[in-house]
């Protein structure tokens, strides 16, 4: 089959193949950037939280009156727990990843200078005993805190011990080289050693984002308040969890027990407003490629309906079903084609507009690419089935109404 | 004329059920998906303090450092929030402008209702007694403190109506007491507020701009020290305190209170700018600080709601996205509509022929493109009370709402761009030569 002859049809009705091809543009453009958008937030939503999300319980535990000794109860409970089967380790973190309550600092490279090149880095600080074990934190270098580094302390900042466990991010950032372990930095005015790196512990805050979402740092403080962290095997955690309220009141009536989440809740809570984005972004994708798919079946069918005569003509002189098909399918694929062209420069200019005024990052190609072969498949299937009709078309109309 | 033009436009319309119905659905979708994220956003940008909007004033100090320049990364290096130092100084600074500083608690409360066990579900707010007249708390029962509770505390509070429910089942329940605080506290009811929860909660946005539920309790500021009670919310600061206890906050450089003054007029603003000015200049030759430029901040409620970024960026992403939308959608109709009215184009041929003239086909098809609009208005107000109940359940919200003015505007933006798009295929239309179309037959 020859263009030619698509081509002269159409311009002679530029209005109509223009308009559509503005909508596939549009819609491209549209559709590249929010697709764009989706996969930036399944990116962050599946970052890893460096604990283990399925074996980790999360809550917080709230007294009334002052006749509680909390730190004593503490230890009760922590025992307790621990003697609870299918429980692996059980402690108090003054943090959790995505948890929202966040301590953080900046540290240095040396403790006597303040300014900004010597100290290019602020850290969330996780304190708490037994952290590697009970989060089940991926100990790359170094050793975990010994006992006799270990100190009792329910304030935020407080050093006791010089030794620092860092994540891995922090250890790029500070030793390019590699080699951080028994390295030293100075932290509130004073002097902090690293012992040992941690794959992955990601920030409380959910604000932080690219390597900076990483940036934390372990004290050796044992701690009695914050957050009660019970690591257990994943069959038993559903069961220590429905008995968590009840066991602990038993404990002590004088306190109530909030917030209790498995650690892959609490990053799905941290995560809501980016899944609801996903959503409308999702839904955006969805109407949009709808519209355009239904206004080409519909004007095709018009166009189709006009042509009639024509096409039983052609029929009629010996054209095959089979070259009725492929003309409508050939005439959307040269409109779309010139879309799709116009359409990856809009993409491209939506998307210069929306890192100039937000926070985005550049598209990618792959993104542009992708939508450009979405719109193409949906354009042809929206032509297919009018397209087919045209098809069908008997040759007796061309002899029977001229 | 014009009822003719919209029976002929009706009888246009039954005629090309399939076009028709996609030029509705492509309208309703745009003006659907447009209207739910413009309405989101509109309730995110309300502004609860009305006719205070302009007369309510968060103060800022620039009151910190060791030769910092700026604040965190504020682009006018004023923090936040204010140390407890500053707010006590101001609160009791000689001008008689109504102000209050403002934290967050979490008490636990002890119901005096049997069988209830203790709730840490109502929040606190720790004020002076300004703040009820200046953010229009209104009272069902009694008042706030006296002045004199601000400057010699006495434990005395006022509940909102939920927590006089909860507490004592209702009533007036004023000159009663109940338990709080670590148990060993009892305080005294001196007013029972109406429930009150502005939204955006633009009196302290520091724990989110958005919550299901207002203050349920208000505590006088100057029993801070005695409460015993660490702060709810964010706490940050430039130098390091040896914190051990919520004393030794009280005394730290850390920022974590918010302060609010009501200043009426121009000559006002301006006398308590230059005073914190001058403020911030002596706290800095006392020695506590060492700032290039220590000086104060003041920001309306609008201002406020701004700096604070209420409205999100994902917010503003959506609004334009969903507008681009609705373009795409009038694009598709336009294509739509022009091939509704070629198909009719003999009728308007012969209408021509026996005397209308162009403007009358022209009106008659923007007509019949109105009747769309009007259609495709309902269908998209439909669909947007299906957005919203959608985005009030992924943001987990009771804002947004549908109202007369989503109502009016989802229809009477709807008809507006149905016209819009009519244009040019009317145009069209009625620019065609009668005579073809007359032969054709």
């Amino acid at each position: 089959m020859s263009i030619g002859p698509i081509i002269r049809s159409t311009l002679r009705n530029p209005a109509g193949a223009a308009l559509i091809a503005l909508q596939v543009a549009l819609t491209l453009a549209i559709i590249a950037n929010a697709i764009f958008m989706i996969d930036a937030r399944i990116n962050k939503m599946g970052r890893e939280t460096g604990a283990v999300n399925e074996e980790l319980l999360v809550a917080q535990i709230f007294y009334f009156g002052d006749s509680t000794d909390k730190k004593a109860q503490a230890d009760i409970d922590l025992r307790f727990l621990a003697d609870k089967p299918g429980v692996k380790s059980v402690t108090y973190s003054s943090a959790v990843p995505l948890g929202n309550s966040n301590n953080s600092t900046t540290i240095c490279y040396s403790v006597d200078d303040e300014s900004e090149e010597n100290c290019p880095g602020g850290v969330s600080i996780f304190q708490g005993d037994k952290l590697v074990e009970t989060m089940g934190l991926t100990l790359i270098q170094g050793r975990d805190f010994t006992p006799e580094e270990m100190f009792d302390s329910e304030s935020l900042n407080d050093i006791q011990s010089s030794a620092v466990l860092i994540s891995k991010a922090v250890a790029d950032l500070f030793f390019p080289d590699g080699n951080a372990v028994g390295k030293s930095l100075g932290m509130w005015g004073r002097p902090i050693t690293v012992v040992g790196v941690v794959e992955t512990l990601l920030r409380p805050n959910n604000g932080a984002t690219g390597e900076f979402a990483g940036f934390s740092l372990i004290l050796p403080a044992k701690r009695t308040s914050g957050f009660l962290l019970i690591r257990a095997s994943s069959d038993a955690i559903d069961g220590i969890r429905a008995d968590l309220e009840v066991d602990m009141m038993r404990l002590n009536d004088k306190r109530v027990l909030l917030n209790h989440r498995t650690m892959a809740e609490t990053a799905a809570r941290a995560y809501r407003n980016d899944q609801a984005m996903i959503y409308l972004l999702l839904t955006v994708v969805g109407l949009l490629v709808s519209v355009t798919a239904l206004g080409i079946a519909g004007l095709v069918s018009f166009s189709v309906a006009n042509r009639k005569k024509q096409i039983g003509t052609r029929r009629a002189l010996g054209a095959l079903k089979r070259d009725i098909l492929s003309y409508f399918l050939l005439e959307n694929a040269l409109v779309v084609g010139v879309a799709v062209v116009v359409g990856s420069g809009l993409a491209f200019l939506l998307n210069q507009f929306l890192m100039r005024n937000y926070q985005l990052p550049e598209i990618d190609m792959t993104y542009i690419a992708l939508s450009v072969a979405l719109l193409v498949a949906i354009s042809q299937l929206a032509t297919l089935i009018p397209a087919w009709r045209a098809a069908k078309v008997s040759p007796a109309i061309a002899t029977r109404t001229v | 004329m014009f009822n003719y033009y919209i029976k002929m436009g009706l009888k246009n319309i039954r005629q090309t059920p399939v076009l028709s119905s996609l030029i509705v659905f492509a309208i309703a979708l745009g003006i659907g998906t447009s209207m739910t994220m413009i309405s989101y956003y509109q309730a995110m940008a309300y502004n609860p303090a009305g006719a205070k909007s302009d007369q309510l004033f968060s103060v800022q100090l620039a009151a910190y450092g060791d030769d910092m320049e700026t604040w965190g990364d504020m682009p006018d290096g004023l923090p936040r929030q204010m140390t407890n130092i500053d707010s006590s100084n101001l609160r009791l600074a000689a001008n008689s402008f109504p102000q209050s500083p403002l934290y967050r608690v979490a008490p636990v409360i002890e119901s005096r209702r049997k069988d209830i066990a203790p709730s840490l579900d109502f929040e606190g707010l720790m004020v002076d007694r300004d703040f009820f007249s200046m953010f229009d708390v209104e009272f069902e029962y009694g008042g706030a403190w006296d002045a004199s509770i601000d400057l010699d505390p006495a434990k005395q509070v006022v509940i909102s109506s939920s927590l006089n429910d909860w507490i004592f089942g209702g009533g007036n329940n004023v000159g009663k007491s109940f338990v709080m605080a670590d148990g060993v506290k009892e305080f005294t009811v001196v007013g029972i507020s109406k429930d009150w929860n502005p939204q955006p909660v633009y009196y302290d946005l520091t724990g989110g701009a958005f919550s299901q539920e207002g203050p349920g309790l208000f505590l006088p500021f100057a029993l801070a020290k005695d409460l015993d009670m660490f702060p709810q919310g964010n706490m940050s600061g430039w130098r390091n305190a040896n914190v051990r206890g919520f004393a030794d906050v009280l005394k730290s450089e850390y920022v974590w209170q918010l302060y609010w003054i009501e200043l009426k007029t121009a000559d006002e603003v301006a006398a308590y700018k230059d005073f914190l000015a001058q403020y911030a200049q002596e706290q800095q030759k006392l020695g506590r600080f060492a700032n290039p430029n220590p000086r104060g901040g003041l920001k309306t409620v609008q201002q406020w709601l701004e700096y604070n970024e209420v409205i999100s960026e994902d917010n503003r992403v959506m609004v334009g996205l969903s507008l681009l939308f609705l373009l795409v959608c009038l694009v598709n109709t336009v294509g739509l509509l022009m091939a509704k009215f070629l198909r009719k184009m003999n009728e308007s041929g012969v209408r021509r022929a026996l005397g209308a003239n162009k403007g009358q086909i022209f009106n008659q098809y923007l007509v019949e493109v109105g009747l769309l609009g009007v259609l495709g208005g309902f269908m998209g107000l439909l669909l947007s009370i299906a957005g919203l109940w959608g985005v009030r359940i992924l943001y987990r919200t009771d804002i947004a709402q549908l109202d007369l003015s989503l109502v009016l505007a989802a229809i009477g933006l709807s008809i507006f761009s149905a016209l819009l798009t009519g244009i040019f295929p009317a145009y069209r239309v009625c620019n065609a030569n009668p005579s073809v179309f007359l032969k054709a037959q």
